[in-house]
């Protein structure tokens, strides 16, 4: 059966909905029309996933490690089995004698997941939200080895869990999870002085954004605009201050000393010390908090004020519009978002809400395709289009840090920037052209490109067919048009006659189909959606 | 280089709007450059917010002392004893141990300290203060202004040849947000089409429209071809490797991200591709905990990085001027996780063959409650744009290109900082 090929407006969609076209989200979006296809998005049924369940289940990564400590040297391929693990189980790899490689392990497993399901995973949306909430909530695990035997946790449970969900609710499985208590540096935060890194990024970077900070305009929190009423317009350093010592006693069970001549428990969750804890009076957004409240209710009620701040539904909005839009979305666009995210505050699937008036806006058809790929997307939507045989090698994640995004590996709290400022530099576009080259070669230990038996489904297997095949798939036609295309096969193609059937097994074809099928997707507009 | 190539080399302009075009167009006067030496200048930005005060620190002050642990401190004594670097304002200043190949580079007078030295906008937060600085603004109204400072100083000089800006690195710092000269490049040697040369010529048909990507592609094959020409072969046509120079000890053989940097801007100033204006990073100075352990590697690190590179580009010195700044300083009272918070006065650094050095600039505030800003941090007693400003006219800008590139900025005394 001939594969179908989107059109313009299909592949706008699926590209902004997620990482491109496939075969399979073509089919599901023919199948159930636009409004059908995005309700089923916005309530996956994970796990029920046929193409990327088996896939989940083979796919393995090379394990190894010298003998040591009577422990037997291991050199092996080993499947994703720390995927799944629960808290207790990851927390036992902190016995002692356990190799680094091992302690490392979960971080990786969960990235060569997070590839595997934006390549294979039917629920897009979803998958497109985790990658927007890892970013929101970045952490950098390289370096703390807590946060990288437990990063299976935060990605399952803090992220995926809430990722269509509630943002309140994930807000305080963020503040709790291992990684963030560890990357904001709240796990030691104790009285007095508190740290005050976690809850600088809780108000400048999760929640109201940099443009409700207006430090340089007040000093006091009496002079913030709307201050003595109750609602001040934005936050200044005294707020930091003042949520600072909210948090301090939010730390882990990590099994150290307490400071205090006990320790903590050694569970690896989220722990609350009553005896770090800054137990006095605070006054935070122009909210009184009363001195010696409950466990927790300090930090919970900077979550609750910062969470139901307007300014943080106008930052979340803008951002998501951003990320599925435009660099500079539409304001109007925006401030009806905004209002969805206000008006759903309390409900369970408030970010699945607001997601539905995004895709469902007359914007996601009429905006063009001015948004520049991320490195990982322009290369998911490289394999979902070319319907490759993926697997995440190492050289393949290594080449997406040469392209300016190494998954999981952002240093700052900020994320990724959204915006194609920082992805256009002449090194950075380099290696995209690189990237895609390394992948249509096969050259990454990343799997099968099967360009020719996908195009010969379709169209005849000489070298114009097929040109133009792929020209289409990738929405790249102009490229390849009337003046261009004799040039492009002379160049490609240069050992073929352009209309004579080239032979799919030949060393040759598979070169040439390669190099074409490489250069076509480097177009500017399969570089763009 | 003439006008016909600089059209010819297009280059990644990002996002840049008409207006920031139009900027440009305004600010190529002719400049008092022609016949002169070109000029390199060199921008370290150490992200996160350096802690000026582990650095160069006043170790004898009681309120120093009493502001937090040993470990977090210069010492007089002992296991953290400093290196004297001399006074200022009648306060004795000790540099930390660690960093001692930079105390060789200030006693050979290349090096200058601008203590208290920051931005005046007084905010805590790094990516505005980092947005406000690479803007070469000081102003709230200004942070969306469309191009970085380096940016407008390449568009104020006129000579530019194939390389005038380099970001090394990644992606296109702020500061040279909007420039259509500048690209970004790592080592040399890496900087090649996986497909090969022949491929060049049809992703260039390509990029053939007037968008930021397309340019950002131009631009890009550009650059390949330029530093391809200049790469030192040997008889077979392969690059050679590069060796810095018998004096250049690169940290760890060059294997931190910032002696790296370096290293491959001194090969790209030794290709002679013509940069007048480089960019390179180094992170990790975001210290809120265990900066006992954190900053001396660091500090450690960016001495030995610094000196290396001074050591391998000695033929140049005489037209490189290298600045080193952060975005702002820290806490003077650590936190209970051994660790600083956001502060504002830092400290700024300028290297250079013209550069009069083996001194202490600025005024010093004092530590004293009374003295600190918002009782809490080192004041800022000198603008920023103050060093910038100096740096420009020691590189042949005049006033009124000083202030277009510094957009805002009210002229101060001088420093003094160059002969």
């Amino acid at each position: 059966m001939p594969a179908l090929v989107a059109t313009a407006e299909e592949r706008r969609l699926l590209g902004r909905a997620g990482f491109g076209v496939s075969a399979h989200s073509l089919e599901l979006l023919r199948g159930k029309g636009w409004e059908g296809y995005v309700e089923g998005q916005l309530q996956p049924k994970v796990g029920e996933d046929a193409e990327l369940q088996p896939r989940l289940e083979r796919m393995s990564m090379r394990i190894e490690y010298g003998e040591q400590d009577g422990r037997a040297a291991v050199k092996e391929f080993r499947g994703l089995k720390k995927l799944g693990a629960s808290e207790e189980e990851l927390w036992k790899l902190f016995d002692e004698g356990t190799p680094g490689e091992l302690r490392q392990r979960p971080m990786r497993e969960v990235r060569a997941a997070v590839a595997l399901r934006a390549v294979y995973s039917q629920w897009q949306v979803l998958e497109l939200m985790v990658d927007f909430w890892h970013n929101h909530f970045n952490v950098y695990p390289w370096e703390d080895d807590q946060s990288q035997v437990l990063f299976p946790v935060y990605d399952r449970e803090t992220i995926r869990a809430h990722a269509l969900g509630n943002f309140r609710t994930m807000l305080e499985s963020v503040a709790q999870s291992v990684p963030m208590l560890r990357y904001l540096n709240n796990a030691s935060s104790k009285a007095s002085p508190a740290n005050e890194n976690y809850a600088r990024e809780l108000f400048e970077l999760h929640t109201l954004g940099a443009d409700a900070y207006l430090n340089h305009l007040y000093n006091r929190w009496r002079e913030v605009p709307g201050a003595t009423a109750g609602k001040p317009e934005g936050y200044i350093d005294q707020d930091v201050y003042e949520a600072a010592r909210a948090f301090t006693g939010w730390t882990i069970a990590s099994g150290d000393d307490d400071g205090h001549g006990g320790k903590f428990p050694a569970t690896g969750k989220f722990h609350y010390a009553a005896n770090w804890h800054d137990p006095y009076q605070k006054r935070i957004l122009a909210a009184e908090l009363d001195a010696n409240g409950p466990p927790l209710a300090d930090g919970r009620a900077v979550l609750d004020l910062v969470a139901a701040h307007p300014a943080t539904s106008q930052h979340l909005a803008a951002k998501l519009c951003r990320r599925l839009l435009a660099d500079e979305p539409p304001k109007e666009l925006v401030a009806r978002v905004a209002k969805v995210w206000r008006d759903a505050a309390k409900a369970p699937d408030q970010i699945a809400q607001v997601l539905r008036v995004i895709l469902l806006s007359p914007e996601m058809k009429s905006l063009p395709e001015t948004k520049v790929k991320r490195p990982f997307e322009l290369a998911v939507s490289f394999l979902r289009a070319t319907g490759a045989e993926f697997r995440p090698g190492e050289p393949f994640l290594n080449a997406l840090e040469e392209c300016g995004q190494p998954l999981f590996g952002w240093l700052t709290p900020t994320g990724f920037p959204d915006v194609a400022t920082y992805w256009l530099s002449s090194r950075f576009i380099i290696n995209r052209w690189n990237l895609l080259w390394n992948l249509a070669k096969e050259e990454m230990e990343s799997g099968r490109v099967e360009v020719l038996a996908v195009a010969q489904q379709s169209a005849a297997l000489t070298p114009r067919a097929f040109t133009q095949f792929w020209a289409n798939r990738f929405g790249v036609s102009a490229v390849v048009g009337k003046e261009q295309e004799g040039p492009f096969l002379a160049k490609v193609f240069a050992e073929f006659s352009p209309d004579e059937p080239m032979d799919p097994l030949a060393k040759e074809t598979r070169e040439a189909a390669a190099h074409a099928v490489a250069l076509l997707a480097s177009a500017p507009a399969f570089q763009q959606r | 280089m003439n006008t016909s190539r600089r059209q010819f080399i297009t280059r990644c302009t990002g996002g840049v709007s008409a207006l920031a075009a139009s900027q440009f167009t305004n600010l190529v006067f002719a400049g008092p450059k022609a016949g002169a030496t070109p000029q390199t200048l060199v921008v370290i930005s150490l992200r996160g917010g350096m802690d000026a005060l582990h650095l160069v620190a006043p170790a004898g002050d009681a309120d120093y002392i009493a502001a937090r642990p040993v470990g977090l401190r210069v010492t007089e004594e002992g296991d953290q004893k400093g290196l004297d670097l001399g006074k200022m304002d009648g306060q004795s200043f000790l540099l930390h141990g660690t960093a001692a190949p930079l105390l060789e580079l200030y006693q050979q007078k290349h090096l200058a300290l601008i203590h208290a030295c920051g931005l005046t906008n007084g905010t805590r937060s790094h990516f505005e203060a980092m947005d406000l600085m690479e803007r070469g603004v000081a102003e709230m109204n200004d942070k969306h202004l469309a191009t970085g400072w380096l940016a407008r100083y390449l568009a104020v000089s006129p000579t530019h040849s194939i390389i005038p800006g380099a970001a090394i690195g990644g992606n296109l710092p702020t500061s040279l947000l909007g420039s259509p000269w500048a690209y970004s490049l790592s080592s040399p040697q890496d900087f090649a089409l996986a497909a090969g040369e022949e491929t060049e010529a049809m992703i260039h048909n390509f990029y053939n429209g007037n968008g930021a990507l397309e340019k950002c592609g131009q631009g890009a094959l550009s650059a390949l071809q330029a530093v391809r020409a200049k790469l030192p072969r040997d008889e077979n046509g392969n690059a050679k490797p590069y060796e810095p120079a018998a004096r250049a000890n690169y940290p760890n053989d060059g294997n931190t991200e910032l002696g790296r940097s370096l290293k491959s801007l001194a090969q790209l100033l030794k290709m002679d591709v013509g940069i007048e204006v480089a960019t390179v990073e180094m992170g990790g100075y975001d210290t809120h905990e265990g900066q006992q352990n954190r900053l001396p590697e660091l500090m450690k690190d960016l001495a030995e990085s610094l000196n290396a590179f001074w050591n391998d580009v000695s033929a140049y010195h005489h037209q490189l001027t290298v600045v080193v700044v952060s975005e702002f300083g820290r806490r003077v009272k650590s936190n209970e996780s051994d660790g600083t918070d956001h502060g504002l006065g830092g400290l700024c650094m300028v290297l250079g063959g013209k550069v009069k050095g083996g001194r202490l600039l600025g005024r010093w505030p004092g530590l004293a409650a009374e003295q600190l800003d918002d009782s809490a941090d080192l004041a800022v007693t000198t603008d920023y744009r103050a060093v910038l400003s100096e740096v420009l006219t020691h590189n042949g800008l005049v006033a009124n290109q000083v202030a277009a590139v510094l957009p805002g900025y009210k002229a101060q005394p001088s420093l003094g900082l160059f002969a």
